[in-house]
């Protein structure tokens, strides 16, 4: 057995913590870290634009920011919000920004509604525990609320030891400082433990970072303030587009229209999804209908055609890249007609399109979360980071970049933790559920494992005493068999729910609610992004007692660090407002928050090619930061972990319970359903109480092709009961005759807010009530399962059947 | 004065709805009302041997749509036309507009008769 060495921070991760004061516009911090403490000047920004951030105009005060949450998303639209007498009156996209030049998606369109909603939660609440699942709350304050919260966390840290306090996010929020609440007390567990094999974008990120030592993205300009017009950038000749609905998503910080500004200017596409969506009707033959769960059959394809033919960038690959020569010994193992077969796609498609990215210069690849949500997905995310890498698409104009959080003012945040070695010991840290169990997750990211904290709910353990659950709902979104872990969710002790709506797991689960802000009603920055760091800028006050998460955490963290973990109390939450604690997180990009609002966003200068430059490596040197120095297609870190059956080469695997892997189930369970589907006006479980976004879209539809309806004795528009060994749940059909007639999609994130009624009266039958969450949840035909690597369950490939509601 | 009218490219309409909501909110419409809705087309299987199919999302203008004359009174953009997504809509005095039209998918529609 041998030890992953942590390619991502495999120079510090031995070195002694070093603690040391310094100052911070004019206030003194300890800090504490493993690597040296950074000297110099930052580099300054590209472009700071003399543009003003507040104005008057007709009447309306209007306010310069940009869009980051609350509501959910990791975009961060410039916009303009216009107040009068106090009041957010509209929002318009700002024309100044280069990010989304004027543009913006409904979901921002419609905040108005959103900020003053009639369900917008108001004040904190509290619930006695055997009352979970009641509509039987109790307004509290915010002193309260904080003093029952350190009162429960102390108890379960005594009782059961601190690292069974869990903090349980969601996604698409700015707040990922939760994860200093945990490190504060001396909690290393914080993750998404519900969610079955972590299964967005961290198995394509873990990959990319074994592989590369960091992670890339599609290069759409967005690093370049000057977007398309910068002479530096290259359009993309061809795109492949894969497991992505990028107009409707607009997922991970990705403007998805940014993909067709590029079309405009010439880009070809080529797209691979189960559906016909409006892209793929675009890219012609180049729509590869593949099957959903066959993405690694199809990949490995697409690689063996690159490798066989010699399609590769040679030069290149003897400059940069580790592995080329076992990587094409490896696909040699395969079958070209047996993978296409695999993947229900047309050979002569498959061969086309591989011969057209890898022959297209400069050539990208867009992907997105389907890629995670199947066992084997993070198989195929190293094939598919293999075809950039060896066709010299990496880290060039137009193909696929190497992404470093701006000015490394975010890097705590990207990897997982923000404080994890100032405030815990190695002892702490060591009580990480999962590190043993799943050695991917050792490597340089800071999480939880899903899958550890399942199993270990499956043997009848309790994994976690206290959580707190912020910017996640669970029950509707991403908690696989949702009934099931509700079950095991109901045995921890004392749950704390912070969000804007009441929302089913909220209703179900908590003992404490905390109400959260929008982005109107808090200042911020956004930095999740690689390209740069912009403000987020209040333009009203809070509505109601609610406060921004980041205010929250900084209230709280203290209070809990005194209780918990008083050591830590000079060096945790320091700051005496929000304001004093981004002065300290922007620092390291040599500026104040002030300075970032007066200048709203600041994009770093941005470099390509920068493993000729030596800028990847802490060393300095050219390459990339990994134990070979080069892109590794044949990846160290899996090579030394082969004994947990990660594979250092790309390879298929078939994902569990398809009809492949599981044919006898196949007979009973003919069909194969994706969740997911992507409608523009939702954030996953978000806006369903929106009106004007419902109105668009009424109902939780399943897409079907008509003959399979007609099949099954289905009609347009019927309630249907789609159905596997793991559950069932209902849908509204909807037809399509471009499908696969075994495959059909449905959507997520469903519940009905406006069954307030049965969320009252759910004494008696919690399964009718919880605003009917269980009904329309896909979730529930979700298996646990997410193989040897513990990254990728099958979200968006169950089998199962259909019938007549 | 000649008339004012919006162009629609719908090459390139994705179908985000965005323009519905941006007019909602300048008019402050409710949910019931809408300058402008969005229809499918298709998909329509034009040569399935090629994967050619008719796949659009087609923009219309109720009477609802005012055309933004306050907005544009104040030398602003009608709001669909600066939020769209695909900035596939223009306005403007439709002899002009009528210049852009040079595809089946590109239509023009007269608002200020
Ligand atoms: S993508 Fe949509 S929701 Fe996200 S910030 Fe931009 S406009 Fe807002
Ligand atoms: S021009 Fe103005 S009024 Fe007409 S549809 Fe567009 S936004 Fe609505
Ligand atoms: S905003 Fe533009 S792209 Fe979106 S539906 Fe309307 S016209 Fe089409």
């Amino acid at each position: 057995m041998t030890e992953a060495p942590d390619t991502t921070a495999s120079d510090s991760q031995k070195a002694p913590v070093q603690y040391h004061w310094g100052e911070t516009n004019g206030k003194r911090y300890k800090r504490g870290s493993r690597l040296p403490k950074k000297t110099g000047t930052p580099t300054p920004a590209a472009e700071t634009p003399h543009v003003p951030w507040k104005w008057e105009e007709d009447g309306y005060t209007v306010i310069r920011g940009t869009a980051r949450s609350a509501p959910g998303c990791h975009n961060v639209c410039g916009i303009l919000s216009y107040v009068k007498d106090g009041k957010l009156v509209k929002v318009e996209g700002d024309p100044e920004d280069p990010y989304n030049q004027g543009r913006l998606c409904s979901r921002c369109l419609c905040i108005p509604d959103y900020v003053y909603s009639k369900d917008r939660l108001l004040h904190p609440m509290k619930r006695a525990r055997e009352d979970r699942g009641k509509d039987k709350f109790v307004q509290i304050t915010w002193d309260e609320a904080y003093d029952i919260i350190v009162h429960e966390f102390k108890k379960v840290a005594d009782k059961y030891g601190v690292d069974k306090i869990a903090m349980c996010q969601g996604t698409g929020r700015d707040i990922h400082q939760v994860t200093r609440l945990n490190a504060c007390m001396g909690s290393p567990n914080e993750g998404v433990p519900y969610f079955a094999g972590n299964s967005c974008y961290l198995p394509r990120i873990a990959s990319m970072a074994c592989m590369l030592g960091g992670s890339c993205v599609m290069d759409a300009s967005q690093f370049l303030p000057k977007r398309y017009d910068d002479p530096r950038y290259t359009v993309p000749e061809y795109c492949i587009i894969w497991g992505h609905q990028p107009f409707y998503s607009n997922a991970d910080g990705f403007y998805g229209h940014w993909i067709l500004d590029l079309m405009k200017r010439g880009m070809k596409v080529a797209v691979v999804d189960p559906q016909l969506s409006w892209v793929a009707a675009k890219a012609g033959r180049d729509w590869l209908r593949v099957r959903p769960g066959g993405d690694g059959a199809l990949a490995m394809a697409m690689l063996k055609v690159i490798c066989d033919e010699q399609l590769y960038d040679k030069e290149f690959c003897d400059l940069w890249v580790y592995g080329l020569d076992a990587l094409c010994e490896r696909v040699k193992e395969y079958d070209l007609d047996d993978l296409c077969e695999k993947a229900w796609v047309d050979k002569e498609d498959v061969v086309r399109v591989a011969r057209t990215y890898a022959t297209s210069h400069p050539a990208a690849i867009q992907w997105g979360v389907a890629l995670d949500q199947q066992t084997g997905g993070q198989q195929a995310a190293h094939a598919i980071t293999a075809m950039w890498c060896i066709t010299g698409n990496l880290d060039i104009p137009g193909g696929n970049v190497m992404a470093d959080a701006c000015w490394g003012i975010e890097q705590p945040n990207w990897v997982g933790t923000w404080g994890w070695d100032e405030l815990m010991d190695d002892e702490e840290q060591s009580k990480r559920i999962g590190i043993d169990r799943y050695p991917m997750f050792a490597v340089g990211f800071k999480n939880m494992s899903s899958n550890a904290t399942i199993e270990a709910w499956q043997r009848g353990e309790i994994p976690i005493h206290a959580a707190y659950i912020v910017t996640n709902n669970f029950l509707a979104t991403m908690g696989a068999q949702a009934e099931t872990q509700l079950e095991w969710y109901k045995q921890i002790d004392f749950i704390v729910v912070e969000d804007l709506f009441m929302t089913p797991t909220m209703m179900a689960l908590a003992d404490v609610v905390l109400p959260a802000a929008t982005y109107e009603e808090r200042d911020g920055f956004g930095g999740l992004n690689a390209y740069r760091i912009s403000c987020i800028n209040k333009a009203i006050e809070p509505v109601g007692d609610s406060k921004a998460d980041n205010t929250i955490f900084l209230e709280l963290g203290k209070r809990l660090t005194d209780a918990i973990k008083p050591e830590n109390d000079d060096i945790a939450w320091p700051w005496d407002n929000v304001q004093e604690m981004w002065d300290y997180a922007l620092e390291d990009g040599g500026f104040t928050w002030e300075e970032l609002r007066d200048a709203t966003w600041k994009y770093p200068e941005f470099q390509y090619r920068k493993y000729e430059k030596g800028l990847l490596r802490p060393d300095g040197k050219p390459g990339f930061r990994t134990e070979t120095g080069r892109a590794e297609v044949y990846s160290m870190v899996f090579h030394h972990t082969m004994w947990s059956g990660l594979d250092p080469l790309p390879s298929y695997v078939e994902p569990v319970e398809s009809p492949y892997s599981d044919p006898e189930d196949a007979k009973e369970y003919p069909y194969i359903v994706t969740s997911g589907a992507r409608v523009p006006h939702f954030f996953h479980s978000e806006q369903r109480q929106i009106a004007k976004l419902r109105a668009l879209h009424p109902d939780p539809l399943v897409y079907i092709h008509p003959d399979t309806a007609a099949k099954e004795g289905i009609e347009e528009g019927d309630w249907v009961w789609l159905e596997n060994k793991h559950g069932k749940c209902k849908y509204k059909a909807s037809f399509n005759d471009t499908y696969d007639p075994r495959v059909m999609q449905a959507e997520h994130g469903w519940w009905f807010p406006e069954r307030t009624d049965e969320a009252e009266e759910n004494t008696e039958n919690e399964m009718d009530g919880l605003f009917g969450v269980f009904e329309s949840n896909i979730n529930n035909l979700v298996p646990f399962d997410a193989g040897v690597s513990g990254f990728g369950s099958n979200y968006k490939a169950m089998m199962c059947k259909i019938y007549k509601a | 004065m000649s008339a004012k009218g919006i162009f629609v490219d719908a090459n390139w309409c994705t179908g985000c709805e965005s323009c519905i909501l941006a007019c909602q909110q300048e008019h402050g419409y409710s949910e019931k009302e809408f300058g402008v809705k969005v229809f499918k087309l298709g998909p329509l299987h034009i040569n399935d041997e090629e994967k050619h199919f008719e796949y659009d999302f087609l923009p219309a203008f109720t009477e609802w749509c005012d055309l933004c004359e306050e907005r544009t009174a104040k030398g602003k953009k009608p709001t669909c036309v600066q939020h769209c997504q695909a900035q596939c809509l223009d306005w403007g005095p439709v002899e002009e507009l009528a210049k852009k039209v040079t595809s089946r998918k590109q239509y023009l529609v007269g608002i200020n008769e």
